[in-house]
């Protein structure tokens, strides 16, 4: 066949079809909206930890909530619709084909920008998982894993309908960046609803926190990565008009990549009561991964072998090589870090916010700006408005990330300093806690500047973008030709493997991912579950009164996880600080956990007993009369606002089936153990002399505080 | 360790970030000024640089490698928060060793590109490219006017086609050098040859308690709630303040009122009020009650200052003080006497 194939060539009649660009614009002005909300609310998460006033005093804009607002809007609408931008534009051209269905697309489009709005309603008020980037509850979770499926299919029924024979790299890196979302947020998102915006997380303490960090670290891998390379393995040899410097290397690096990188996700665990065994796993796959990683980089950077001289004044790509060197910065980075020593100083600090961060700004922040500024003269049939305000950008942007990382290296280092140093006596010398956050104030301002300076950077992005699209008409759609697959399909025998098996069969690639991606977390993930030593079982470790599941809900709700752990780590200075280090058997019934992965304020998870409730009392209601200079900021409301029992029982049911061992039929009676230690506390801040009622919110976050911790001091 | 001790024993630390960052925003101004006042006859001439020949990006990878020389030995020392000086001395001997080395190659490298620019004609002409070990091992064996050669046929995607370079060498040694560790730390850590996180954690107390140890011999023995005595002369006095405003008037108030805690300059005690009961108190706390114990936070001298600026505090009646609470505390004979269930 193939060769009659061969000889009618010349023969067949080109096909004649069309682009569509109308989706990638509207793509393209969701990342830009998107972007500026997002980083309007970095920048504000970043003041208010040098002005605590910048909370308002008001439940929707307090730390706690802002900040998963930022993470969320940063990455699923400015990363996300950033990578289906480039994606619609490029997918089409490589394949020579339009997308498979119009109507699809435009269900992704209208499907993704409705979740994101329900993000970010429902994040401020309060609706959170607190499993940290997966924070959206379930019928959320539902439409994005529809919208995302959708989107999955569009894909590949547009690989299968192509005219060329053999499938380009980028697209390889979109289609398992798919494959590998969706299995992480369908299977980190299973979670048992209470309510509707109200579930709580299948998974419990040590497996739960696994799970969520085979996610975590893999939506890096795969929504804030692999997308991107796939984007620069089509934006940069064009924008530079070279071609790919090695096609070998573009195959090993995918698939080492992509292989390696899911199995990483246990290195932010490391020294916390996950088993060693997976620790270890976490670290040596991480150190894997630094290779695999700089293959992107390098098959970008030699891609501009040639080219160098025009990357002087090409802004477009400017912002490319800094975004490709930031890529490489960080993934030479993120290994260092897994290694236990390294890991050690950062965790928990404002290290690892300095990391991600050159990942952000760098990688996919200057990625995006480079592509948009390619585009839009494209799509708008006219040069860019401003080359000098684009370069304007470029500069006040890199400076931007400079003065956002620097201060933040800095303050990691000094912070875990100030919590590991002992004086002489064998004492810690900043035995207060405060004293290691007070001290970075000026260095937390300084990022803000820096981020300031970032953002003023984007403003000028979006001016410059439309003025160009203003003045510039849209070109809806581009004819293209080409001829059809079937007549040109040679299916060369002589061809290598990966080309027959792989890279000609988009379900084949499909599958092949798949397997891939799949692997690492299994053998991770699966033991933890199984083998009952990975968790010993603590006598003492009993379910949550009615009470304190109510307050842990409303510790939750707060966002308390973003700047408190509850994690106390098997150092000196961390069981002198705080207490017995945590063993894995005490969070067997925290669904989800709330072990944190950063503490801006100390650690809580021997907190139980340590204060009286009525410091605690005094302490929501303004924390700098219990600790001053604290910028924790106030929370009035729990003080004022009652708590909602009518929840009680389906919350004591969602339980039982999770397998807490409360009593057949304890949800019927639950409420009157709740009200009874809601008067014993209610009591104790009488003695006090704090006058309040037990059905207020703040009685049941006190009880849950109280009891952190308390069960393993009450075995010793 | 030692590093960051330093850190901590500069006075006034605090203002290096800031000084740091002066001096790059100097550098940024001095870099924008240079530019801009640039003439025309330097620009045209450094846009003339013969790069197209391999030795400025060459310099661009060299300086890579010392780039990233620099950021692993300023991790270095910060990386081994627990293990031994020395070895941190040699990694650090190790990266300056090979930044210098670096370095001459990079100076060489400019030396002889100046070289080149001052004698045109020079090298260029006539002599059949030669392959340097450099440029195979750096993946750029192909020059770029000849790959045409290794294009890779039928691959075109809307333009983009495919070279078919090897992969750089120094990367597929890299990578199994990432294996070779891998499957090093593995066979350490699995095969029970290093300590699980709970051994290290022994092993670092068990270090702490033998420098405890050195310590007490060399320091005499520590004061306790028994031995301790009333301070009197000003400066202990007024050091004890300052301990007390940080650390106690949160809850005690700032002149001892009291608030969420007892009033402390009445002659009422709920413990007893003698100096001893009061560095006792303070020492381990009364937990049921709400007051914390201070032993891990405050070194025996310091509770020692503090008790004795609370004693001060009696009969100074200060605005707001909270009504008096526990038994009159007569002084001599009876302290130390009823306290001895509280624990």
């Amino acid at each position: 066949m193939s060769n009659v194939s061969h000889s009618l060539k010349g023969a067949v009649e080109l096909d004649e079809f069309q682009y569509d660009n109308k989706l990638v614009r509207n793509f393209a002005i969701a990342t830009i909206v998107f972007g500026l909300i997002g980083m309007l609310g970095g920048l504000l998460a970043a003041f208010q930890l040098v002005f605590p006033d910048l909370n308002f005093d008001l439940p929707y804009t307090t730390f706690g909530r802002i900040r998963p607002l930022h993470t969320n809007a940063v990455i699923f609408a400015f990363v996300g619709n950033g990578f289906f931008t480039g994606m619609y534009y490029s997918v089409p051209r490589v394949l020579r084909t339009p997308m498979w269905s119009d109507k699809l697309g435009q269900f992704h489009f209208w499907g993704w920008q409705l979740v994101i709005l329900a993000a970010a309603v429902s994040l401020p008020l309060g609706y959170t998982t607190s499993k940290e980037y997966a924070e959206l509850e379930w019928p959320i979770d539902i439409a994005i894993a529809v919208v995302w499926v959708t989107a999955l299919v569009n894909l590949i029924m547009t690989m299968i309908n192509r005219r060329v024979e053999h499938v380009y790299a980028a697209v390889w890196f979109y289609l398992a960046s798919f494959v590998a979302v969706a299995m992480l947020h369908v299977v980190n998102s299973i979670a048992i609803p209470v309510s509707f915006m109200k579930s709580y997380s299948w998974y419990a303490g040590v497996q739960d926190a696994l799970v969520q960090w085979w996610y975590g670290h893999n939506a890096v891998a795969f929504f804030l990565t692999t997308p991107y390379l796939g984007l620069m393995y089509y934006f940069l040899p064009k924008a530079a008009n070279r071609p790919i410097y090695s096609y070998r290397l573009s195959i090993v690096h995918f698939w080492a990549l992509i292989f390696i990188y899911i199995w990483a996700g246990p290195h932010h665990l490391l020294y916390t009561s996950l088993p060693d065994w997976a620790q270890t796993l976490g670290t040596v796959f991480s150190i894997m991964l630094l290779a695999p990683s700089w293959g992107g980089m390098m098959n970008g950077l030699l891609t501009l072998r040639g080219a160098w001289d025009r990357v002087r004044e090409d802004v477009v790509l400017k912002f490319m090589v800094v975004a490709i060197t930031a890529y490489g910065m960080a993934t030479f980075e993120g290994p260092m870090l897994s290694l236990k020593n390294v890991n050690a100083i950062s965790h928990f600090t404002d290290w690892t916010v300095a990391h991600v961060h050159v990942g952000a700004l760098g990688w996919n922040g200057f990625l995006t700006f480079g592509i948009l500024y390619w585009l839009f003269p494209r799509i708008y049939n006219r040069p860019l408005f401003s080359q000098k305000l684009a370069n304007f950008h470029f500069w006040i942007g890199t400076i931007g990330i400079l003065f956002y990382t620097v201060p933040m290296y800095w303050a990691g280092w000094v912070q875990n300093a100030m919590w590991m140093e002992f004086t002489p006596e064998g004492l810690l010398k900043y035995p207060n806690f405060l004293e290691t956050v007070t001290s970075l104030k000026p260095l937390y301002f300084l990022r803000g500047v820096g981020g300031t300076l970032y953002l003023i950077g984007f403003t000028a992005m979006i001016y410059n973008l439309w003025m160009t699209a203003a003045k510039g008409t849209l070109i809806a759609t581009e004819t293209a030709r080409a001829m059809p697959l079937s007549a040109i399909w040679s299916g060369h025998a002589s061809e290598p493997w990966h080309r027959r098996l792989i890279e000609r069969k988009p379900m084949a690639l499909l599958i092949f991912s798949f397997i891939a991606v799949a692997i690492g977390g299994m053998i991770e993930i699966i033991p933890t579950f199984m083998v009952s030593s990975n968790v010993p079982t603590i006598e003492t470790v009993k379910p949550y009164t009615p009470l304190e599941l109510q307050g842990r809900d409303i510790y939750v709700r707060e966002g308390c996880y973003l700047c408190h752990t509850q994690m106390v780590r098997p150092f000196r200075a961390e069981i002198e600080r705080y207490g017995e280090y945590s063993k894995s058997g005490e969070y067997v019934y925290d669904f989800p956990h709330q072990w944190g992965s950063k503490r801006t304020g100390p650690d809580l998870q021997r907190v139980g007993g340590k204060y009286p409730d009525s410091w605690h009392y005094n302490h929501m209601e303004d924390p700098t009369s219990m600790s001053p200079g604290s910028i924790m900021p106030r929370y009035p409301w729990l003080l004022e606002d009652d708590l909602d029992i009518s929840s009680t029982p389906a919350k004591i049911r969602a339980m039982q089936t999770l397998g807490v061992p409360y009593e057949k039929g304890y949800d019927e009676i639950a409420n009157e153990d709740l009200a009874r230690q809601a008067d014993e506390i209610t009591e104790r801040l009488a003695q006090s002399g704090i006058k309040t009622s037990r059905n207020k919110e703040i009685i049941a976050l006190i009880a849950y505080m109280q009891r952190l911790g308390t069960d393993i001091k009450a075995s010793n | 360790m030692k590093f960051r001790t330093y850190l901590e024993t500069i006075t006034g630390v605090g203002i290096y970030p800031l000084m740091s960052l002066l001096i790059f925003f100097i550098f940024f101004v001095g870099l924008l000024v240079y530019v801009f006042n640039l003439d025309k006859k330097t620009l045209d001439r450094m846009k003339n640089t013969p790069l197209e020949d391999g030795s400025f990006r060459k310099g661009i990878f060299t300086l890579l490698f010392i780039g990233l020389g620099f950021t692993s030995s300023a991790q270095s020392p910060e990386s081994k928060p627990m293990g031994n000086e020395e070895l941190v001395l040699y990694v650090m001997l190790i990266f300056l060793v090979a930044i210098v080395i670096l370095l001459a190659i990079f100076l060489t490298r400019v030396m002889n590109l100046l070289f080149r620019i001052n004698n045109p004609g020079l090298g260029t002409e006539g002599v059949a490219p030669e392959i340097h070990w450099w440029q195979r091992f750096s993946g750029t064996s192909v020059a770029v006017q000849d790959e045409k050669k290794i294009l890779i046929e039928g691959h075109d995607y809307d333009g983009i086609q495919e070279l078919d370079n090897a992969m750089p060498p120094w990367l597929q040694f890299l990578f199994i050098g990432t294996i070779v560790f891998a499957i090093l730390y593995s066979v350490y850590y699995f095969g029970g040859f290093g300590p699980d996180q709970i051994g290290e954690l022994e092993r670092e107390l068990a270090v702490a308690e033998e420098q405890h140890k050195v310590y007490l011999a060399k320091a005499g023995a520590s004061m306790d709630e028994n031995s301790v005595t009333v301070l009197t002369e000003q400066a202990g006095i007024a050091q004890g303040k300052t301990i007390f405003e940080t650390n106690c008037a949160a809850c005690h108030g700032m002149a001892g009122e009291g608030g969420v805690g007892p009033n402390l300059t009445d002659e009422y005690w709920m413990h007893g009020g003698s100096i001893n009961d009061v560095f006792k108190i303070i020492k381990y706390g009364v937990p049921e009650k709400g007051m914390i114990s201070w032993e891990k936070q405050l070194p025996p001298l310091e509770i020692q200052k503090v008790s004795s600026y609370i004693l001060t505090l009696k009969g100074t009646n200060p605005a707001n003080a909270k009504e008096a609470q526990g038994d009159l505390y007569v002084e001599e004979g009876t302290s130390g006497v009823a306290e001895e269930t509280l624990e």
